[in-house]
């Protein structure tokens, strides 16, 4: 019996700080611009690619901007932007697995086929090629990362709601005499939003991840804003002289991803579902 | 009969998908002959009208666009991708050497990133909960959070920069396959880890294990032949997503290593608008993505008797 209490102290404890994490991360997300000590774009000439010091706690890079400043005004840009994105293309996918469960038929095979051929893409490489060949700006970013990223939730929606639409309480609610929306909504929907949400947090995670990525190689958000993997890109070209450059940004990347995972893994404790199995 | 179906499926996706990076790839490629005049003359602005007509009618991009999916489908099914636009190399012959940069690596990684995530997997399944059990999750999601890119860097700052013991760019010798190899390693430990721990949990909980042994069959036997089974073939339909998984990290991990790989090939295509290039690797990423996804559906078959009943179209 003590040894349960114990566990659920130790679970809330652990949902606690998992919560906390993550409030962090959206506050970042949302005003991390306005935390900064000094203009994250302001250049100085006289203090390049400085070590870490009392002026600048994370040093500065190659044109002497504040890395500190420049690493709270990307978190807007990766965690903001990728939280963006994988709101965008979990709502996209809902709308559509919902459509092609309420419409049956002609329309469902030809969504169900257009999700398919989508997914033949591997999907950074697509979101690569879009956001690289339409030129790099924050609105072809979201695109390429949204237009790739909403089939799987567009997959769990509509197996979802198929099966949900078979049972009993659906079938009397529309006897009750609820029109097709409205039992959707009502009785379709709410069923449905967990396995979401479960699915999400790991959108989340995945889009700070490809944000990223996409930010090293040149094809995300553009200098002189500040995003953490282009800081990243940034402390390659200076690797030698100042090795420093590259702990700041990654560390925050890492310990994002990580809190966003270990949040979505308590979730799917709470919500449990088979994501292989139903996606 | 049924493998007819899905064959023909297949066909139709490679199909649609391909025409569709064609049509995406024209839609973002505003005037191509003059960016490839630019390109091959040196520059914006040094291209006059007439080096621009002679470049469009050599690619060909005074016909329709379904004329010119044709002749490219047509050629791509002999194994003719066209030409490189800016080198005028074919492409095939740009992929296949990069194939060659980056398959060693790839291969390397799955095999490094599976003989510890195996292990681990196993050991974490035996006591849950436990302390192996644990800390082999935390190693796992630690592993999945790190950015690769990232995780290059720091690579080759400790290795290459501080120690230097191994070379940071490049490719060609052993030495040189090590960090990249490592760094795309962690990815495949990563995934793997926690997969085989849950389908090894599951496999252990199965109740005819312990008829099995009411029968008297040894503790390996079970092992090697009731437990191993199921998780084989849970584990064979998510071989699709490894390859595509190295691919795409072999995406990242080359640009950051300078290995003139796929991944860094489709980069540098990228940069310079090489459409040529470009389609040719999607629709290699396409293809290679398609054929895994049927060979591990005839794998799991095998492997799972269960599933040879179930429709899977």
């Amino acid at each position: 019996m003590s040894d349960l209490t114990a566990r659920r102290a130790r679970s809330s404890l652990w949902d606690a700080i998992l919560l906390g994490a993550m409030l962090v991360l959206v506050v970042l997300a949302a005003v991390g611009p306005w935390l900064v000590p000094s203009n994250p774009t302001t250049t100085d000439f006289g203090a390049r690619l400085q070590s870490p010091s009392a002026a600048y706690p994370l040093g500065t890079d190659a044109l002497g901007r504040d890395q500190l400043s420049r690493l709270l005004a990307g978190a807007r840009a990766t965690l903001g932007l990728a939280l963006i994105i994988s709101l965008g293309a979990a709502l996209l996918g809902l709308a559509a697995g919902l459509a092609a469960a309420a419409m049956g038929g002609t329309g469902d095979r030809l969504l169900t086929r257009a999700t398919e051929v989508l997914q033949a893409f591997p999907e950074l490489i697509a979101a690569l090629a879009i956001a690289a060949l339409f030129g790099p700006s924050v609105g072809n970013l979201v695109l390429a990362l949204v237009v790739t990223g909403w089939m799987r939730y567009a997959r769990l929606t509509r197996s979802m709601a198929l099966a949900i639409v078979a049972r009993d309480h659906v079938a009397l609610a529309r006897m009750a005499g609820l029109s097709r929306l409205a039992v959707l909504r009502r009785h379709v929907l709410p069923l449905i939003l967990p396995a979401l949400l479960v699915m999400w947090t790991g959108g989340w995670a995945r889009s700070i991840l490809a944000v990223s990525a996409l930010g090293f190689l040149g094809f995300g958000i553009q200098p002189p804003a500040a995003e953490w993997g282009a800081m990243l890109l940034d402390a390659r070209r200076h690797m030698v002289e100042a090795p420093h450059l590259m702990w700041a940004p990654g560390l925050a990347i890492l310990f994002a991803v990580l809190a966003i995972s270990l949040a979505g893994d308590r979730l799917r404790d709470l919500f449990p579902f088979d994501e292989a199995r139903v996606a | 009969m049924k493998g007819a179906v899905v064959l023909s499926g297949l066909l139709v996706t490679i199909l649609l998908a391909t025409l569709l990076t064609m049509a995406v790839l024209d839609l973002a490629d505003g005037d191509r002959a003059r960016s490839v005049a630019a390109a091959r003359f040196g520059g914006e602005g040094t291209a006059d009208d007439a080096m621009i007509a002679v470049v469009r009618a050599e690619l060909g991009l005074d016909r329709p666009f379904l004329a010119r999916y044709a002749d490219w489908a047509g050629a791509a099914v002999t194994g003719d991708l066209g030409q490189s636009f800016v080198t005028k190399e074919p492409v095939a012959q740009i992929l296949t050497r990069a194939f060659a940069v980056t398959a060693p690596m790839a291969l390397a990684a799955f095999v490094l990133g599976m003989a510890l995530a195996i292990p681990l997997g196993v050991l974490a399944a035996v006591r849950p909960g436990g302390v192996i059990d644990r800390g082999t999750v935390a190693l796992a999601s630690l592993g999945a959070a790190a950015p690769p890119f990232w995780l290059g860097l720091a690579l080759i700052g400790l290795f290459a920069v501080q120690w230097q013991i191994l070379p940071a760019y490049g490719a060609g010798t052993v030495a040189h396959l090590v960090l990249p190899a490592v760094t795309l390693a962690v990815w495949v430990m990563a995934s793997h880890t926690r997969l085989i721990r849950s389908f090894m949990r599951e496999a252990l909980a199965a109740p005819h294990l312990d008829a099995l042994r009411l029968r008297g069959v040894s503790e390996f036997r079970i092992l090697t032949r009731h437990v191993a089974r199921p998780v084989a073939g849970a584990m064979a339909p998510l071989l699709t997503l490894d390859l595509v998984g190295l691919l795409e990290g072999a995406v990242v991990i080359e640009v950051v290593f300078a290995r003139p790989g796929l991944g860094l090939t489709f980069v540098e295509a990228l940069r310079a608008r090489d459409m040529a290039v470009i389609l040719g690797f999607v629709a290699f990423s396409v293809l290679l993505y398609a054929a895994a996804n049927a060979a591990a559906d005839v794998m799991s078959r095998r492997l799972d008797p269960r599933l040879r009943e179930a429709l899977h179209v």
